[in-house]
């Protein structure tokens, strides 16, 4: 197993999100003679290395658009009449800098991801699906 | 796609943003908490119920409790009511054991309305007495392992025995939730076995494990139920919801996503 374009990045993750993240593109790496086989593509691997990279990407964009999108669907679920969700001694509001800061922290990540031609369905689609798209050159 | 690119941008991302990083990191658990409140009452209303926010009095916030300490009428619920059925959804609620007098805080709470208080007394607040307690979930910052299942199920078993036994061979009604264990890990090790064997025994529980993803699918379809299987979640969230928020790529699009919601 190599994790080589994971652990690019995962170490300069705080060490909680590392553990997630790669913690994810281990259990895909585990799965992924099950994947190759249902894409009925033939393993390398680079590709293999390629897969599991997208999967610490999906966790990493999960983590950070689960928080904004948390606080966001809130927002919109609980309606306007609603200023705020306190949690503790924290008031997440649209003008609060928390908010702000996280809604940032997912742009620039949508940005990157963009920039580097990781597109939605590399993001969101089945891994088979990504597998024929690396596979094909389409990712 | 060039790898090793990819890789080096993700890199620099990460160093750019390493204290909102970790401000994320930090507050996973208390988000996941907010989180699990809202996903039980999109469930609600992707089945249909009308839901009403019912914030302490004199607020405007709507304030999850976040432990087991403080008087419930201190907090937000909200109310959920579909024809001649309604229910309650609190946070980190104590109720009584559906087998002794045990008490139990549990991460969201779905109880029959207007049972519990909504002015404080003097004292603590007594634990909502069990017949009321309809389904509960419990939400885990944690990887989905053997053990992990096995307290969970020790919860059911003690809080909600119904889902073992009374229900085993039919349907829940009026779609409220199963007891839920919800998660932001995967499953590990020989945790699926043990999750099959909970089918065949027809437990009816449900494990929402990746969190972050389920939601992230279900604010694209809103008629979805976060608590659908994954796979299924996935593959209904590529269906179009002409409600639904686009997929916001840059800060522009989220700029006209909240300067939409300010206009309206």
């Amino acid at each position: 197993m190599s994790l080589r374009y994971v652990d690019g990045f995962a170490q300069r993750l705080p060490y909680a999100l590392r553990v997630q993240v790669v913690g994810y593109a281990r259990s895909v790496d585990e799965a992924a003679d099950d994947i190759f086989a249902e894409a009925n593509r033939e393993a390398n691997e680079e590709l293999r290395d390629q897969l599991t990279m997208i999967a610490a990407v999906r966790k990493l964009h999960a983590i950070c658009s689960s928080s904004f999108w948390i606080l966001y669907n809130s927002r919109n679920l609980l309606g306007q009449e609603v200023s705020g969700i306190r949690a503790g001694n924290t008031v997440y509001s649209p003008e609060g800098g928390e908010y702000v800061q996280i809604r940032t922290l997912l742009a620039h990540l949508n940005e990157t991801l963009a920039g580097q031609g990781i597109h939605h369905n590399l993001l969101h689609g089945s891994y088979t699906a990504v597998i024929e798209e690396l596979s094909d050159g389409r990712g | 796609m060039d790898a090793a690119k990819v890789s080096a941008a993700i890199a620099q991302f990460a160093t750019q943003h390493h204290t909102t990083l970790t401000f994320v990191a930090n507050r996973q658990t208390q988000l996941l908490e907010i989180g699990a409140n809202v996903a039980v009452v999109q469930h609600y209303r992707a089945h249909g119920y009308g839901t009403s926010i019912l914030n302490p009095k004199g607020s405007t916030e709507f304030t999850v409790k976040l432990s087991t300490r403080g008087h419930p009428a201190a907090y937000s619920r909200v109310l959920c009511k579909r024809g001649s059925v309604s229910c309650e959804i609190h946070s980190n609620l104590s109720v009584e054991g559906g087998r002794d007098l045990g008490v139990y805080c549990l991460d969201v709470a779905i109880v029959a309305a207007d049972i519990v208080p909504t002015a404080k007394g003097k004292g603590k607040a007594p634990p909502v007495p069990n017949k009321y307690l309809i389904s509960f979930a419990e939400a885990k910052k944690l990887v989905i392992y053997p053990m992990l299942l096995a307290h969970f199920i020790g919860i059911v078993h003690e809080v909600t025995p119904q889902y073992m036994r009374k229900f085993r061979r039919s349907v829940v009604p009026d779609d409220h939730l199963h007891p839920t264990l919800i998660t932001l890990g995967h499953f590990s090790g020989n945790s699926k076995t043990i999750l099959k064997s909970f089918e065949r025994r027809r437990y009816k529980v449900w494990i929402a494990e990746s969190f972050d993803l389920r939601l992230f699918y279900a604010r694209q379809n809103k008629g979805l139920s976060p608590f659908l299987p994954l796979d299924e979640l996935r593959a209904k969230a590529q269906e179009p919801d002409e409600d639904a928020d686009n997929w916001p790529i840059t800060q522009l699009e989220l700029d006209e996503l909240d300067d939409a919601i300010a206009r309206a």
